[in-house]
């Protein structure tokens, strides 16, 4: 019994927090049954690398599309030039109701958000603003793919956004002693970072970067050139003929699968990908998605789009809905989980159906 | 009928690419992409039979999730990378999609959700 008993504890102890749930796949005796719902001409899937921005990601997909849609465009081959920054709209995800002016997209904090932000209010935002920074203006994957090797980066940092994050904190406690030592250091730091991920802001901006009050602020103006905020620099995206859809309108907290794959359904026929605001990838998903491990808290919140619906069924007649995940993680992810396509229940159902679990844009 | 053959075959045949491209001091290079039991890797990781290199021996050990956290989150298998000591790349394929890969201090690169799926396996369905 004893035995028994040290083996679950072993077990339990050792169960690792970077397990995700909420994706179950279908293994080889599912196949597709009857009809299919899939969006077409989306943007190709891309990954958020080791930075919390899911939800931008998710939003920029919707976004994308729509312009495409609006324009004729092939959403597979975008340049960037037409295509929305993702660093520039995760500084949407924030209440318009807090801003001074939420049509001027100046008014809205020059800052990354955190794990607790919503696509949703994004897109809700791209509507207040009619315009976001081009993605040619502050490049994602340029940043996320680092020149240096691994080698030389390994020796003088751990991570890239840590090598961010002592910068700032560093540079905040040598300000507290001396102002000159701090600038100096802000002065050397700066152009390193600059060099090491070939950022495209300047010296000037790096500094006024380090001067930022928070660390997210201080991020997003590192990432972010000035000059991104210039007509010639920015995507415009009129909204006179496009409206936004939310479901639910309120929280229900209560299994409301049913009426939520009606209405994914229906969006998907009218060609429309569908915003999944928060679903929680914990194994016991809570309202706020975190959990407290003996390495700290862990935040198991993710935003997405579903692009596709279908029926998967064996040959005993067991069958499953399916909805298609255009996911954030990388086209690696897609091709190891059959394309994106998951069980739909399990994933709808760690969204608790809160207010605004799903979004979309339409044309009127 | 046929059409449903269409899409089964749509849906279950990736063809993964064997060449990929990083960028990397401001231009794309290509790097080229082997399978090994299951696994893609960095042709570096084949040069030699059996195949030796760090990002297919990172495969053999479970590591626990590090206690360090940037404030920023990332994605499972990113977060994986670097719990392993890796440091994550996006590789792009002909067709722009991105691919996360795994690099490590010898070179060697492996499909980074590969990796972490060896150690976390997903909830299939049967």
């Amino acid at each position: 019994m004893k035995f028994l008993v040290l083996m679950l504890a072993i077990f339990v102890a050792t169960e690792s927090s970077a397990q995700i749930y909420g994706f179950n796949t279908f293994d080889s005796s599912y196949g597709p049954n009857g009809d299919e719902l899939q969006v077409k001409n989306m943007p190709p899937v891309r990954s958020q690398d080791t930075l919390g921005v899911c939800y931008a990601f998710s939003a920029s997909a919707i976004i994308e599309h729509t312009i495409c849609k609006e324009n004729k465009l092939d959403c597979k081959d975008l340049p960037n030039d037409q295509r929305p920054s993702v660093l520039d709209l995760a500084r949407y995800a924030t209440d318009p109701s807090k801003l001074q002016d939420k049509s001027d997209p100046n008014s809205y904090p020059k800052e990354l958000g955190n794990e607790f932000t919503f696509g949703m209010d994004i897109i809700l935002n791209m509507f207040n603003t009619e315009s976001v920074s081009k993605e040619s203006c502050a490049p994602f994957d340029n940043i996320v793919s680092k020149a240096r090797s691994v080698n030389e980066q390994r020796a003088d940092e751990e991570k890239m956004w840590l090598q961010f994050r002592n910068a700032y904190d560093m540079y905040k406690i040598k300000s507290k002693d001396c102002e000159q030592c701090a600038l100096d250091y802000a002065t050397t730091t700066g152009k390193d970072l600059q060099k090491s991920y070939n950022l495209k802001t300047n010296n000037l901006e790096m500094l006024k970067a380090f001067g930022a009050a928070t660390y997210q602020e201080f991020l997003f103006r590192a990432l972010v050139p000035e000059n991104c905020g210039k007509a010639g620099k920015r995507i415009r995206f009129y909204t006179t003929e496009k409206k936004m859809g939310i479901w639910p309108l309120e929280d229900t907290n209560k299994p409301n699968y049913d009426v939520a794959i009606t209405k994914i359904k229906e969006q998907l026929s009218n060609d429309r990908p569908v915003l999944v605001n928060s679903l929680c990838t914990l194994k016991q998903p809570n309202r706020e998605c975190i959990k407290t491990t003996s390495n700290g808290t862990e935040s198991g919140g993710h935003g997405l789009v579903i692009t596709g619906f279908r029926k998967m069924c064996n040959k005993s007649g067991k069958c499953y809905d399916a909805v298609k995940v255009h996911n954030s993680w990388g086209q690696a992810w897609q091709d190891a989980n059959n394309d994106g396509w998951v069980e739909a229940k399990e994933l709808l159902d760690r969204t608790r159906y809160q207010y605004g679990t799903l979004s979309w844009i339409e044309f009127k | 009928m046929l059409l449903k053959l269409i899409i089964a075959l749509n849906s279950f045949a990736y063809a993964y690419p064997s060449q990929l491209k990083v960028w990397k001091d401001d231009k794309y290079i290509p790097v080229v992409i082997k399978e090994h039991q299951g696994l893609h890797l960095s042709e570096v990781c084949l040069k030699k039979s059996p195949a030796n290199c760090d990002a297919f021996n990172a495969t053999k050990v479970v590591t626990t999730a590090s206690a360090t956290r940037t404030g920023t989150v990332g994605h499972p298998a990113s977060r994986y990378c670097h719990d392993k000591n890796g440091v994550v790349r996006i590789l792009i394929s002909n067709d722009n999609k991105q691919y996360d890969f795994c690099l490590f201090k010898d070179g060697s690169m492996i499909d980074s959700w590969e990796l972490y799926y060896k150690h976390f396996p997903k909830e299939v369905i049967k």
